[in-house]
């Protein structure tokens, strides 16, 4: 427990994955719930390059930095739909955008 | 001196993404990420990863965040008007919610004996770990399939999010 | 049996058919004439075609041959065997003969007699569509394809008496025609399908025959084969009008008369009597059947001559009488002999075609009235139509030398003489027919004079009666040359001609008759002609007058007996309280309860109802708020996870 080790990275992790979680249950704007999307990604990232550490192999942070690029485009088109929406709807509240409830 | 540095850090990444949620300005929202984001980015120093913690600063905080900041400015969006009472109600089960659930996962983690844990205090890298050439090495041999992929992906963002962001996209005639 | 292919039977029953779906699809087009002379062409056609082949058949050299085609394989698996063939034997060549000659007459009668109606297309294709299916019948090698024609008559039937259809009650009659028909066919449908179970799955008459000859269990069982032949024999009730069934016929009266001469005398109603005569090898094994047949046939031979004395209509009184004459048919395959029954058949579809279109052509000279108790003198007006009547009525009596006395003379006879193991049975039946000949020589000569004889009663339309068009007139004369010289062909004893060509299909199965010495042969024959000679004179007697007078006098001191003639019995109204309300109730109920609540109600808008219902709820969740979705599935996760 006190020597710095795998598991806590993983822990860490886990956290930010479980905020950013929660952000993009709870938040109703939607450019926050890219946002909290984002931060999940980077939990990801950090497992894997805490794991790629531990196990002396760099194809971790190769999966990172394509995780990282993937990240880059998912927030482009995003925000690009994002303001369409606005466009329309003149509101980013998401609980607005009920047009295919069944 | 690694544990305190990964407690500071870490610390403040977990401060900054429960800021990034709960805010309600989305631009201090975006300002909230920006700070968790360099403090993964020490992260990634601190487990000898530096060529991809140069670009988390670069491509993350550098142009994403930065495109995030320009879409609020450009929505101009007001801070959210929140129902307290909802609000609270929320964090308050989330809050539990997550803590509960990390209790378990902690638990699950601990109860690896120490003989399996990877994290053996003598492990340590090699000394190009991480670093520039190795990494790329790696993208342009084994993972240069995956690489010009992604570039492809690359492309066909940037061609949609222009498409979809076009003011004239709804009109007649392209 | 020795069969041989012959490549023109199946165009036989075609061309009408042909001419059917001509006229149908195209009638309108074609305009009345020429319909009338397609259809008419085409029955011509159709007998000719007859002709040669009975031409051919006579010029076999084994008296056992006969034709066959076998069109189609219906339904070949292990256990069923049906085909789609035909077989033109000596019995289906004399049926074929007659329905496609008297159809033609009949054909070509039609066209004067509808000359302006604005449906004569539908009439002549219905016409002919009748035609092809009664030689579906009688050219059937099994009982399918028997049965097929059976129905498709009835169809045709129905079709036709109902053809004016926009007299409700016109309609109304050929309903009862069909459904009454249809409650004889469902005998004859369990009848059929107990004969396929228990011969293991062929309807065909050769295959059956053979069956019959073996010791299957299922022949030697009397009660069995008694079950089957009364069923096929109920059937028959419907089909020939036979009592109980025989109430539609009256009604029939409604179609046009060519139909009623056609269909309802001289060819539909004898395919019960065909059939019997068909199936002879099955009803040799059942004596008991065989009584019943004959009693019922002399019963109704009796009964419908009865009510005929008393009926007013030109037409009902021919209908009565066709219910008689069928009755002494089944009277003769009853006692076994089926060349007598089958002579009678053909005899009586000249002489009864005749009558009708005669009646028809009353009719139509006088614009539509059929009450006799206002004709009269008729013959002065129309002499074609009352010479010709004259002629049937006497054959229909049974006056020597017209057909109609051999034919039922013979009936009598083995009637009479027939072996069998309820003789005194058979002399009941005896005496049965011969009252019932004397009442037909009593009526037919009651209606033949006060329709043609004496004072006209209705002086307007007696002024525009006239004679009829040639292409009426002149059925009339073939049929009643036919009908005087037909009895060439039946002379008792050794040069009974119409015996020796049936010898071979029924001769193994007619019953023997007892030896009687030549006094009591002709005592019989003098015996029938002195009833039949008895009933004219006093027809003559009574009626020479007018249907005032002594006919009104007896009516009147007479009266119950003559309200219940003249009411049928009250058959109908018998029927109407105790079959036809309480199924009207049934139906009101399976309506009202069945139908509307359960199956509607509960069912059909009830599901509905539950899936909209059980719908309700989960549309909760579907609100199209995808934090909600999300939310949802992250709560599966956990619980998933923590639970696994």
């Amino acid at each position: 427990m006190l020597t710095l080790g795998l598991y806590h990275y993983v822990l860490l992790s886990f956290l930010l994955l479980a905020i950013g979680l929660v952000g993009v249950m709870v938040r109703r704007n939607a450019i926050v719930m890219l946002m909290s999307v984002e931060l999940m990604l980077n939990a990801a990232n950090l497992a894997f390059v805490a794991y790629a550490r531990y196990r002396g192999d760099e194809a971790g942070q190769v999966m990172a930095f394509f995780v990282m690029a993937l990240a880059a485009a998912e927030a482009a088109v995003g925000l690009a739909i994002v303001i369409a929406v606005f466009r329309h709807l003149r509101t980013l509240a998401v609980d607005r955008m009920t047009q295919l409830k069944g | 001196m690694e544990l305190t540095l990964f407690s500071i850090l870490g610390a403040l990444a977990l401060a900054s993404a429960v800021a990034t949620i709960s805010c309600r300005s989305p631009i201090r929202c975006a300002l909230s990420l920006v700070v968790c984001l360099f403090s993964v980015a020490g992260l990634y120093v601190l487990l000898q990863a530096h060529f991809l913690a140069a670009m988390q600063l670069l491509v993350y905080a550098g142009a994403i965040m930065v495109l995030f900041v320009f879409v609020v400015m450009l929505l101009n969006l007001s801070p959210e008007r929140v129902d307290k009472a909802k609000v609270t109600f929320l964090a308050a089960v989330s809050g539990l919610a997550t803590l509960f659930i990390t209790a378990k996962v902690a638990r699950i983690l601990m109860s690896f004996s120490p003989g399996s844990q990877p994290a053996v205090p003598g492990n340590v890298p090699a000394p190009d770990f991480g670093s520039v050439g190795t990494v790329g090495r790696l993208l342009f041999k084994q993972f240069l399939l995956p690489f010009e992929l992604v570039s492809l992906l690359l492309l066909v963002a940037v061609v949609g999010a222009v498409v979809i962001a076009r003011k004239r996209f709804w009109r007649e005639g392209q | 049996m020795d069969f041989k292919e012959f490549l023109v039977l199946p165009f036989i029953p075609a061309l009408p058919m042909a001419g059917a779906l001509i006229n149908g699809l195209l009638g309108k087009r074609l305009g009345e004439k020429t319909a009338g002379t397609i259809a008419t062409a085409a029955v011509f056609a159709s007998f000719g075609l007859a002709l040669y082949a009975f031409y051919y058949l006579l010029g076999e050299p084994t008296p056992e041959t006969a034709y066959v085609y076998d069109l189609y394989g219906f339904l070949h698996n292990g256990f069923l065997r049906l085909d789609v063939a035909f077989l033109f034997d000596r019995l289906s060549a004399v049926m074929t003969l007659v329905v496609t000659g008297v159809s033609s007459l009949i054909h070509l009668y039609s066209m004067g007699y509808m000359k302006g109606d604005r449906s004569a297309a539908r009439y002549f294709s219905h016409l002919n569509m009748f035609v092809f299916f009664m030689l579906l019948l009688v050219l059937g090698r099994n009982l399918l394809v028997l049965f097929v024609g059976w129905e498709g008559v009835g169809l045709s039937s129905y079709l036709l008496i109902g053809f004016w259809f926009d007299d409700m009650a016109k309609a109304v009659a050929g309903k009862k025609a069909f459904i009454v028909n249809r409650i004889g066919d469902f005998g004859f449908l369990v009848g059929m399908l107990l004969l396929l179970m228990y011969n293991m799955g062929t309807l065909d008459f050769a295959a059956l025959e053979q069956w019959s000859h073996s010791n299957a269990p299922a022949v030697a069982n009397t009660t069995n084969m008694t079950i089957i032949c009364l069923l096929l024999f109920v059937g028959a009730c419907g089909k020939s009008a036979q009592i109980p069934l025989y109430v539609w016929l009256p009604d029939a009266m409604a179609g046009p008369t060519p139909v009623s001469a056609l269909i309802h005398a001289a060819t539909m109603v004898t395919a019960g009597v065909y059939m019997v005569a068909r199936l002879s090898f099955l009803y040799v094994h059942s004596p008991l059947a065989m009584a019943v047949v004959a009693g019922v046939g002399a019963l109704t031979a009796l009964f419908a001559a009865t009510v005929g004395l008393a009926q007013r209509d030109i037409k009902k009184v021919l209908a009565y009488s066709t219910v008689s004459q069928l009755g002494y048919m089944f009277l003769a395959v009853g006692a076994g002999a089926y060349a007598a029954g089958i002579f009678h058949l053909t005899t009586h579809a000249f002489f009864k075609a005749c009558l009708f279109l005669c009646a028809g052509s009353v009719i139509h000279s006088l614009h539509g009235q059929q009450d006799i108790f206002k004709m009269g003198g008729l013959r002065k007006k129309m002499p074609v139509t009352s010479l010709t009547f004259l002629v049937s009525t006497l054959a229909i009596a049974g006056i020597p030398p017209l057909s109609g006395f051999f034919s039922k003379d013979e009936i009598l006879t083995s009637a009479f003489l027939v072996q069998t193991p309820y003789p005194l049975l058979y002399k009941l039946y005896f005496a049965m027919g011969l009252v019932g000949a004397f009442l037909t020589a009593f009526y037919m000569m009651r209606l033949f004079w006060l329709t043609f004889c004496g004072e006209n009663r209705d002086a307007h339309s007696f002024e525009h009666a006239h004679e009829s068009p040639f292409t009426m007139t002149i059925p009339l004369i073939v049929l009643a040359f036919l009908a005087t010289i037909a009895g060439a062909v039946g002379l008792p004893g050794e040069g009974n001609l119409f015996h020796k060509f049936l010898e071979p299909v029924v001769g193994a199965y007619t019953a023997v008759q007892e030896h009687a010495s030549a006094v009591v042969h002709w005592g019989l024959v003098l015996g029938s002609v002195a009833v039949a000679a008895f009933g004219l004179a006093l027809g003559w007697t009574v009626y020479r007058s007018g249907p005032d007078g002594l006919p009104a006098r007896l009516a009147a001191s007479f009266r119950p007996a003559h309200v219940l003639l003249e009411g049928k019995y009250f058959v109908d109204e018998l029927y109407d309280v105790v079959v036809v309300r309480p199924l009207i109730a049934v139906s009101k109920f399976c309506y009202r309860v069945v139908d509307v609540v359960l199956i509607d109600f509960l069912g059909v808008n009830g599901s509905a109802f539950a899936v909209k219902a059980l719908g309700v709820v989960p549309r909760v969740v579907h609100d199209g708020r995808v934090q909600g979705y999300l939310f949802a599935v992250v709560a599966g996760v956990i619980c998933l996870w923590l639970f696994l």
